[in-house]
């Protein structure tokens, strides 16, 4: 029995090829448009991410307690292996950690001065965990070398171009040092860096991390350890189990809590991608309206005979709500295979959106957005389009089903 | 056995504040196996009349009973278990299902009958061939000739095994010819299957060929006339 009808309302959508080709394609086109919005809004949130977890925030930053709103000298790690020990313990889940110093300073070259936030790193650690060593545009990353004469420091492009300074250039850092009096030290430039992010091109600058507790006069001491774990979906429980290690004494924050920023952004990115979804969707549902309502209109005489041999208004009703479904099934099969084709001649290699490289580089991401397929968010598009599908007939349906036989067949 | 009483039936239709009184008091009795036809000129109430015994419109005043049923007293879906069930139609044109088959056309009526599968494909095949469209049973209408799709739409109506097949104006869309041949259809199909007809016609040729005439004039049955 519902066989009959479903074959009804097959064939009728090859019964107006072209509008059927019209409203599926309508819909294919929209649903296209929105996987499309889907993975590459969603890769650039992610690269933003991962961006700024890899230039230098790290998974999760420890520091003693308080040092995250008050980051002063006062606050070191005074027993700095016993938190390196505890990380350790972890194993498996953390790709590696890193040492470090950090503080606010000031950058002072021959020409000009800037604020800057000094950090202080294990050469080598650093430039496997973070992104910076292959950031760099000109010179090469720290060596780990702290020979007196010859500190090194790197820089971003745009703090170099602000305070004059080429490789081999000096700089002078200062800052609070322990017991309130200031430290500063001479370095010479030995690497250029150039990150997506503008701000961090201005702002951070790479020293030894020797150097640094030098300069500091903390001894061994350190601001932060950094972790970075191999996957995101870790993060929680490498965050809890190292905060219940480790007790009150210290921090352990994750880089969410780091850059409030950062996530303000990424749940403005979702918000803004399911607006446009949500105008897509209703242009797409209007011309399914349109449509199943013409063809409706036009077939008024052949649904007054369908009624009169005996058919019931609820087997008129879904017939139309048939028709609909199949037309939102041709369409979403129509647009996976849009973007499909579109994924196969080099989407899936990214989108290069060079031209807006500059206003990319405010959000920290890079100028090629790499697509992020998210398996749950298609399948709720997919489901989204379809139930928007048979919603948009429900009127034009009910139009079929109410009509009375003999009208119906007055009409020719 | 009579199969539909007209009893003193009005019908009226108000358009605006126009009334238009298309049928004014008919009486008719329709007996089993009967073949007949209702005639007479535009306006004089032919199709109102066959919509009302058909159940697909209500009458205003008076009764009509169909298959000892008393029309007025059922719901909106036992009216349509009864045109299902009991009814067959025939209309003037454009009367099958565009996107079905000549045999699926047929089926369709057996299908909301809940008819076995086997029995409904066998019955739709048997009577095609008897109509004589043994050869066309996997076209679609726009396939075929007026007049196939028309003796498609005889096949579909007589499939259900109704009690009644209405036909209204069955050839006024078809040229003599082929026209001459469906009643001829009808015909046998009535003499052989005993199948009651009734039919609306203004085309005198058709009406020559009824077993009984009944003329209507202005919303009134005029003459009444047994052969």
């Amino acid at each position: 029995m519902l066989g009959i009808y479903v074959k009804i309302a097959w064939r009728n959508i090859f019964r107006n090829r072209r509008r059927s080709f019209v409203v599926i394609g309508s819909v294919a086109v929209g649903v296209a448009g929105a996987i499309f919005m889907i993975l590459f809004m969603m890769g650039m949130a992610e690269q933003m991410v991962h961006a700024a977890i890899n230039s230098y925030l790290g998974h999760i930053q420890i520091h003693r307690t308080g040092f995250a709103d008050n980051p002063v000298v006062r606050l070191t790690m005074s027993d700095p292996d016993s938190v390196i020990g505890q990380v350790e313990r972890i194993g498996g889940r953390i790709q590696g950690y890193s040492p470090r110093i950090l503080t606010r300073g000031l950058a002072q070259s021959a020409t000009n001065s800037a604020g800057v936030q000094i950090i202080g790193v294990e050469a080598v650690r650093e430039s496997l965990l973070t992104s910076v060593a292959s950031r760099i545009v000109e010179g090469t990353f720290l060596t780990g070398e702290t020979s007196l004469r010859r500190k090194e420091v790197v820089v971003g492009d745009a703090l170099a171009q602000k305070l004059g300074l080429q490789l081999g250039r000096k700089v002078v850092l200062v800052a609070q040092a322990h017991g309130g009096d200031m430290g500063s030290g001479a370095f010479r430039v030995v690497g250029i860096f150039k990150m997506p992010s503008e701000d961090l091109n201005k702002a951070l600058v790479w020293i030894n991390l020797q150097d640094a507790q030098e300069m500091l006069g903390v001894g061994d001491g350190l601001s932060e350890v950094m972790v970075m774990l191999h996957k995101d979906d870790d993060l929680a429980a490498v965050q809890k189990a190292l905060a219940s290690e480790l007790g009150d004494e210290y921090e352990v924050r994750t880089w969410q809590d780091a850059s409030r920023e950062m996530v303000q952004m990424v749940e403005l990115f979702d918000v803004s991608t399911l607006i446009m979804m949500a105008v897509v969707f209703f242009a797409a549902a209007f011309g399914i309206v349109n449509t199943m309502l013409m063809s409706v209109f036009e077939r008024m005489r052949e649904f007054g005979i369908l009624r009169a041999i005996g058919t019931r208004p609820w087997a008129l009703f879904r017939m139309v709500i048939y028709e609909a479904m199949f037309i939102g099934f041709l369409g979403i099969a129509g647009g996976v295979v849009i973007i499909g084709i579109l994924y196969l001649a080099g989407l899936g290699k990214g989108l290069d959106l060079s031209v807006f490289a500059e206003s990319l580089a405010l959000f920290g991401s890079d100028a090629v957005i790499k697509p992020y397929f998210d398996v749950p968010m298609f399948i709720e598009t997919v489901v989204l389009v379809e139930v928007m599908t048979v919603l948009a007939s429900l009127w034009p349906a009910m139009r079929a089903s109410r009509l009375q036989p003999v009208e119906a067949i007055r009409q020719k | 056995m009579e199969i539909v009483v007209v009893s003193d039936v009005h019908k009226s239709y108000t358009v605006g504040n126009v009334t238009t009184e298309a049928l004014r008091g008919v009486d008719l009795t329709i007996g089993q196996g009967e073949f007949t036809a209702i005639a007479g000129p535009s306006g004089s109430g032919k199709t109102t009349l066959l919509n009302l015994v058909g159940c697909l419109d209500t009458v205003t005043s008076g009764s009509i009973t169909v298959d000892g049923q008393l029309v007025s007293a059922l719901s909106s879906s036992e009216l349509s278990d009864l045109r299902r069930n009991r009814i067959g139609f025939v209309f003037q044109a454009y009367n099958l299902i565009p996107v079905l088959t000549a045999r699926e056309n047929v089926e369709f009526v057996m299908l909301l009958q809940k008819v076995p599968d086997k029995e409904r494909t066998e019955r739709a095949k048997a009577i095609l061939e008897e109509v004589g469209l043994g050869d066309y049973l996997d076209r679609r209408p726009t396939e075929m000739s007026g007049g196939q799709q028309q003796r498609v739409a005889v096949a579909r109506a007589i499939a259900a095994e109704p009690a009644l097949v209405l036909a209204d104006e069955p050839t006024a869309n078809l040229d003599s010819t082929t026209g001459g041949a469906l009643l001829n259809l009808m015909r046998k199909l009535n003499e052989e299957k005993k199948v009651t007809f009734l039919f609306s016609t203004h085309d005198r040729r058709v009406m020559e060929r009824a077993r009984r005439l009944v003329q209507l004039r202005d919303g009134r049955v005029e003459d009444d006339e047994k052969r």
